[in-house]
């Protein structure tokens, strides 16, 4: 069940420089969060990578979106039904 | 008794004879045609790229069309314009004073990064690292493995009876 997702967010965030991990179906549904990652933003990360996956190649892999700001990154990336993203502090 | 090869020297004069608009004027030698060939292939396997990005483009546009719903086309046409300035300034007063009266007036902010002052200075900085794009690319790899063992698995119903005695 979703326990396994749980504990693959927990192992995430423990990676150096992360600060938050969103996880996002298809429709903008959050289906997890840990750390400081802003819930609000569900919809619109959901959307960036659908729109830039429109962009890439069909038979290739998704492209890596990163936000750039003072505080940090934002790296999305986009499997099939998911998208995940790490928030990073620089 | 016609012979076997009568038919097309009949064919050919016919057509001379009774020309139409059909009958081209010309007709091409079989040496220049096979030059034109030649010449024309890089054109056409530019034109066939050229084609499939134009249909690449337009496939998406058409995605994009669908999703969108266009409120403008509906009732536009049955408004006049004055009507239409009238209700646009009536719906954003009213809208304004809802905003005012509740203090959220920057509802929709997704809370994303809200641009940088320097742009300068990230624009010359060093694009993003590998071992980002391989952190980013292994964790979404196990989140998504994680989330195909998410099963629902039906509990309760989900219609209720309300007031039935």
């Amino acid at each position: 069940m979703e326990r396994t997702l749980e504990m693959q967010l927990e192992e995430s965030i423990h990676n150096p420089g992360i600060t938050g991990v969103l996880c996002v179906d298809n429709n903008g549904l959050c289906l997890g969060a840990k750390g400081s990652a802003p819930l609000k933003a569900c919809g619109s990360i959901s959307a960036l990578a659908g729109q830039a996956a429109k962009l890439a190649n069909p038979n290739g892999p998704t492209p890596v979106i990163c936000l750039e700001s003072e505080h940090g990154i934002v790296l999305i990336k986009k499997t099939d039904k998911l998208t995940t993203a790490l928030f990073k502090s620089s | 008794m016609g012979c076997c090869f009568s038919s097309d020297e009949d064919k050919v004069e016919t057509n001379i004879q009774n020309p139409n608009e059909r009958t081209p004027l010309l007709y091409p030698q079989p040496g220049e045609q096979q030059n034109q060939g030649g010449r024309s292939g890089p054109i056409y396997s530019q034109q066939n790229q050229t084609g499939d990005e134009q249909s690449e483009f337009t496939r998406i546009l058409r995605q994009t069309a669908i999703n969108v719903i266009d409120v403008t086309s509906t009732e536009s046409h049955n408004i006049e314009q004055g009507d239409m300035q009238d209700r646009a300034t009536q719906y954003s007063n009213r809208l304004n004073m809802v905003l005012q009266g509740s203090g959220k007036s920057r509802v929709y902010r997704p809370n994303l990064p809200t641009g940088i002052t320097s742009p300068q200075m990230t624009l010359a900085a060093a694009p993003i690292s590998i071992s980002d794009v391989q952190l980013i690319t292994s964790v979404s790899e196990k989140l998504a493995n994680a989330a195909r063992e998410i099963k629902i698995q039906h509990k309760e119903s989900l219609v209720v009876t309300f007031g039935v005695p």
